[in-house]
């Protein structure tokens, strides 16, 4: 090993501690916002995929491909360097003018979009998983098409997808780092940005690797416990 | 709009492109290789298989490929004390962090072969090890093909995130490109376009074959 | 998934992780030596810094910096009589100085100001370049001076600490009141990308790179340089630490070029009136060449 002085109190000391922990605030507020923006416009395009509505399957098969097959940081540049220059000339400057932290905001759009494409998948696959007999029997009892979804299909169907979801989650949590790549200083970014004024990285970038350790384990044993309340008794076993 | 700016140097950037077919290539065949290994100790028995190989498993896929990749090329050389240089370090970050994820899958395939394949294999007299070498694994990669290409499909777009370090691959030269033409809506249009087509072409295959599985599973 | 299994390996993981970062200290040899041997020489450069490194029309990848870098490979060669191996590996404000540190890059040319704290970390050559923080805005930007900043979006190289600690100090001590905004950017040519667009009002750096940004820009007339230096930046190359054998060969290689006028050959080739740009050099400057023109 090269010569090295560890210097842990640089994850504490004045002024990188409060830095580091507002990164680490940043990556959770931004990664939550992106989730809320996956979760919404997941659940349209996962339902549009399995409509019986071709115009309404073909839009939704199409999103799911462009976002999908696009790697996130091609799609993150897109927002950020390209994007506002899209919108009129006069929209763009107001942009640029009045929105503070564009590059949050535009890595929370780039990462909802994103994600919302992995998360119709897991709500495809999760609705494709509800029997017909469901729809049928919901039908019978005299509910609308409109009342079927909303009290019948969808419950059942999240149900199967909320493991899938909380990979999801997880990997959303994960690519939110992307954001330094925009000038964000979220955890990862905060680690390198703190690095260039103390040179101890191996200090900032460990400790950044132990917050996503611990989100991660956190999150997973969470929704496991939610996962078995949960459980539709008999579903899971039988499909895997 | 100014689409000769995508002529004027689809040289220069596909070049990247080679850079990354590359650095995607050597990720898949390390990271299949080091994930079938790994995966083999996700379904052992024993302990002291299991565990490390699970703690190996669960700690790459908590953390982000971006911060795998800084590991590598800024602060491994510090604790080895050896620099590995920008390709080499991406490659090794790669295979690490992939490979993780083909346990997962490998892990998933070798649970799909049935138990009487086993029981069977096991009373023809073979060992543990001759037993998932030679009768569940080339069952169980048939199964994965799809998802493994499907992870392929991945990787190939997680070659991108090499551009934090400045390994000059398809999307650094497209960054290289717009910081001087200063044309980033053709750019990154382009840019996104490339991924698209290759990509999907991917998914499209990975699709086909599980048709062709499930087809032939039926 | 099982419970139970998941929790010992995370566990496990996190010790794991922890203990990656018990130190040793290892005898290194030089990295004249290690050249000498190996035949191969890495050094760093800079991608998106006008003229000291960065991409030219035909997407080649030239500069100041890289011709000084090419003298020093020159003087190794003439040293040990063999050819020498010039990697160049691409480096940005952030992680030029982890690049020396590890031992990835032997050498890093890239306009790096020489800083005390800096030197904490790695070594320095001696300064082969002077020049001072100003703003580059649009051409009739009512921002003419520190002071008007106040509010408004600064963009700044994230890695460049000693720009941001500039402005730092500028606005504790009021000159900039409200503070301004800082937007960070990966390296200097995105910056200028952002300033173009109006994603920031102003950029703050040094005046070499400025005028540099300026120079390759579409249409250099629509922008200006202004304010005073608010703090004066001597560039150094990044070496690794505690390596005399080294430093004192770049050095002696520096100083020849002073004293032979290699040195000023290159800097007219790039901010001569032929050059990339014009930019004459200061009086401190010569002085500070002069000074460092040490007798054989």
């Amino acid at each position: 090993m090269l010569y090295y002085d560890f210097d842990w109190s640089v994850l504490w000391r004045h002024p990188y501690g409060g830095m580091f922990l507002k990164g680490i605030w940043t990556t959770v507020h931004l990664s939550l916002s992106a989730w809320m923006i996956a979760l919404l416009l997941g659940l349209l395009v996962g339902l549009f995929r399995t409509l019986p509505i071709r115009g309404a399957r073909l839009v939704g098969g199409a999103y799911v491909e462009v976002f999908r097959n696009i790697p996130l940081l091609v799609q993150l540049f897109f927002w950020y360097f390209a994007a506002p220059s899209l919108f009129p000339r006069d929209l763009e400057l107001w942009l640029y003018g009045n929105v503070n932290d564009l590059g949050y905001w535009m890595a929370i759009i780039a990462l909802g979009t994103y994600t919302a494409a992995r998360v119709a998948e897991a709500v495809r696959s999760g609705l494709l998983a509800v029997p017909l007999g469901q729809y049928r029997a919901a039908y019978s009892t005299g509910l609308s098409g409109r009342q079927t979804y909303r009290h019948v299909v969808l419950p059942y169907a999240l149900r199967v997808a909320w493991p899938l979801l909380t990979t999801e989650f997880l990997t959303c949590f994960k690519n939110s780092a992307l954001a330094m790549t925009v000038g964000v200083l979220e955890t990862t970014g905060t680690a390198g940005y703190i690095d260039s004024f103390t040179f101890h990285g191996l200090e900032t970038t460990t400790a950044a690797s132990l917050v996503y350790l611990a989100t991660s384990g956190a999150v997973i044993l969470t929704m496991n416990r939610i996962e078995k309340r949960l459980h539709i008794p008999g579903l899971i076993r039988r499909g895997a | 709009m100014d689409w000769g700016v995508i002529g004027r140097n689809l040289e220069f950037m596909a070049g990247g492109l080679l850079l990354t077919f590359q650095l995607a290539g050597l990720a898949v065949a390390g990271g299949l290789i080091a994930g079938i290994v790994l995966g083999l100790c996700r379904v052992s028995s024993l302990s002291w298989i299991y565990y490390p190989a699970s703690v190996y498993v669960h700690f790459f896929r908590s953390q982000p490929l971006i911060l795998v990749i800084f590991w590598f090329y800024f602060l491994v050389p510090i604790l080895v004390g050896k620099p590995l240089g920008a390709f080499l370090s991406t490659v090794i970050a790669f295979i690490c962090f992939e490979s993780a994820y083909f346990a997962e899958i490998v892990r998933g395939g070798l649970q799909s072969v049935s138990r009487g394949q086993v029981m069977a294999a096991y009373a023809c007299g073979l060992r543990t090890l001759q037993v998932q070498l030679h009768v569940v694994l080339p069952q169980a990669l048939r199964n994965m093909i799809p998802a493994l290409t499907t992870q392929a499909v991945v990787i190939f777009q997680d070659t991108s995130l090499a551009y934090v370090i400045g390994l000059r691959e398809f999307l650094r030269r497209v960054n290289l490109v717009d910081t001087r033409e200063m044309r980033s809506v053709e750019l990154f249009l382009f840019a996104g376009l490339v991924y698209l087509i290759l990509c999907s072409a991917g998914s499209q295959l990975a699709r086909r074959l599980e048709q062709r599985r499930v087809g032939l599973a039926v | 998934m099982n419970m139970r299994r998941i929790g010992v390996p995370w566990v496990l993981a996190a010790f794991l992780f922890a203990f990656t970062g018990i130190s040793e200290t290892a005898c290194a040899e030089s990295v004249l030596d290690r050249i000498e041997k190996t035949g191969k020489v890495n050094i760093g450069y800079r991608e998106g810094a006008v003229p000291f490194g960065y991409m030219n029309d035909k997407g080649e990848w030239v500069g100041f910096d890289m011709d000084l870098g090419t003298e020093l490979v020159k003087a190794l060669e003439a040293k040990f009589n063999k050819k020498i191996e010039h990697t160049k590996t691409p480096m940005n404000p952030k992680n030029r100085i982890p690049l020396v540190a590890n031992g990835t890059i032997d050498a890093g040319i890239g306009a790096t100001t020489i800083t005390l704290e800096r030197e904490g970390a790695i070594d320095f050559s001696l300064p082969y370049f002077l020049t001072g923080t100003r703003l580059l805005v649009l051409k009739g930007s009512p921002i003419r001076d520190y002071r008007d900043l106040a509010g408004k979006k600064v963009g700044v190289g994230s890695g460049s600490t000693a720009n941001i600690k500039g402005l730092q100090k500028a606005v504790d001590s009021k000159m900039i009141n409200p503070p301004c905004e800082m937007v960070l950017f990966e390296d200097h040519t995105k910056g200028f990308l952002g300033l173009q667009q109006g994603k920031v009002d102003a950029y703050f750096t040094d005046e070499a790179m400025l005028a540099g940004m300026k120079a390759k820009a579409q249409k250099p007339d629509d922008f200006e340089i202004v304010g005073a230096f608010l703090t004066y930046e001597p560039y150094g190359i990044i070496l690794p630490p505690d390596d005399s054998k080294w430093r004192d060969f770049v050095n002696a290689t520096l100083i020849r070029m002073f004293k032979d006028g290699t040195f000023e050959k290159t800097y007219a080739k790039w901010f001569g009136p032929q050059g990339q740009l014009l930019l004459p050099m200061p009086e401190e400057y010569r002085v500070m060449l002069k000074v460092l023109s040490f007798p054989d």
